[in-house]
């Protein structure tokens, strides 16, 4: 099973993630990223089985936080 | 040793909040939100966690808008400043401290904002409302003040703030941890307290709760940990008025302190503080020659005729109990009782003091009056 990424900014929305998706039963790793906007640099995300996608979209979506997708891994 | 000086900073800290400042410092205090290691990680985790029980002890759910600072001067700094634009008028409350008034004083002498002041006694919503203008975008009142028991209706000026869409900047320093604070129906509020009054956290720590998702103007530039080619701070909070590295121990310890107090629960703490409080102003009153002011909520101001407050302070002291003299940082308060220029031995209360704290006091007292 492959895995997901989103960039999420910084580690205080990292976390607030990790913890929505805990209450939904779905595991994630919080990993440290390259950002690479020209005037990005590094940020905070986390990583996920590719298969909770949808789940995880529509939560970030459901309390408005901000994520960019990094591609499949 | 008896300690009366918990309105500057509460002395004894629950043993929670020691061992948990302990364990932090020996197992894992690394810098938040800057690496990806276990310490890091660890740190961010808890800090985190603070942010959410201070934001739900509130009545809110917004922990990123829980914002910390050094201390609560800091975080009043930050509120007035970046909630005010040139031309704009304030209005403050008669009885604030200088956290509130140096930073309004120092706005209005650089021209750029005018304030008018509100008497906290009467009808405060009508002496607040008297002075608003076309211009008035920022309303600041302190929940009590740190040299008197007065104390000021937090949920009349909310609603006021509300009906009015005016901001409002609550200095809570002297409420949080034995009165509670509801902002679930606040639309403009900016909270300010710090850790280490009535919450028992350490010092280092103080914070504002933003009720808004208002992008603020930034005072204090510098690191926040991610995107960092950026020239300029994050968009979203809290990161964005955060720059540089927290005080980690001391923003855990108001976890510990935060949840020491609603163990207890706030009720019980202000049950006992006004019991003592009230046990406090008789047996002072009964002093000969003891002049009391207006005191409750855990403060107790008062003179002792024909002796300058300075000396019963030092005299306490010697005989190992702790207050604090003089205008305690609060001239307006001062002025507004009338003992801007005696000063007064204040003595304030913390829910770890007990009535023979006060009896020893009341004795102390008999002795220094009989020896001036």
């Amino acid at each position: 099973m492959g895995k997901n990424t989103v960039r999420l900014g910084s580690v205080t929305y990292a976390i607030k993630v990790r913890k929505l998706l805990a209450k939904e039963l779905i595991k994630c790793d919080l990993i440290k990223m390259k950002d690479p906007k020209e005037n990005g640099g590094c940020s905070y995300g986390i990583s996920f089985r590719s298969d909770k996608l949808l789940d995880v979209i529509a939560l970030l979506k459901q309390n408005g936080i901000s994520y960019s997708l990094v591609n499949d891994q | 040793m008896i300690y009366l000086d918990n309105a500057a900073t509460t002395f004894k800290k629950p043993q929670s909040v020691i061992s948990a400042v302990d364990e932090c410092l020996k197992k894992y205090c690394g810098n938040p939100g800057r690496s990806s290691h276990f310490l890091s990680i660890k740190t961010s985790e808890m800090i985190y966690e603070t942010r959410e029980i201070v934001s739900k002890h509130l009545g809110l759910d917004n922990p990123e808008r829980v914002i910390f600072f050094q201390n609560a001067t800091h975080a009043l700094n930050f509120a007035i400043k970046s909630s005010i634009n040139d031309g704009d008028h304030v209005i403050i409350s008669d009885i604030e401290h200088n956290a509130t008034l140096r930073p309004v004083h120092s706005l209005e002498s650089l021209g750029k904002i005018s304030y008018s002041i509100f008497s906290s006694s009467g009808n405060i919503i009508k002496n607040i409302t008297d002075l608003v203008t076309d211009k008035t975008t920022c309303i600041i009142t302190t929940g009590q003040s740190n040299a008197f028991g007065r104390e000021i209706d937090l949920e009349e000026v909310i609603n006021l703030s509300n009906e009015k869409n005016i901001t409002l900047i609550i200095d809570a320093a002297q409420v949080l941890g034995h009165k509670k604070v509801n902002l679930s129906k606040a639309k403009n509020v900016v909270l300010c307290a710090p850790a280490h009054k009535g919450l028992f956290g350490i010092q280092g720590c103080g914070f504002s709760v933003l009720t808004d998702n208002k992008k603020r103007k930034t005072f204090v530039e510098g690191g926040s940990g991610s995107d960092s080619k950026r020239l300029t701070m994050p968009d979203e909070p809290p990161e964005r008025y955060e720059a540089g590295t927290l005080s980690s121990p001391a923003i855990i310890s108001l976890l510990y302190g935060l949840k020491y107090v609603e163990d207890v629960s706030v009720e019980i703490i202000n049950k006992k503080i006004n019991g003592l409080s009230l046990y406090a102003k008789d047996i002072i009153s009964s002093n000969n020659g003891a002049i009391l002011y207006e005191s409750g909520n855990g403060i107790i101001s008062f003179n002792l005729k024909g002796i300058p407050c300075e000396i019963v302070s030092y005299e306490l002291n010697k005989k190992e109990i702790y207050t604090r003299a003089g205008l305690h940082c609060a001239p307006l308060a001062h002025r507004t009782l009338g003992t801007y220029d005696l000063g007064t031995v204040r003595v304030s209360l913390s829910y770890f003091n007990k009535r023979t704290d006060i009896s020893r006091l009341y004795k102390a007292l008999k002795e220094i009056r009989s020896k001036y």
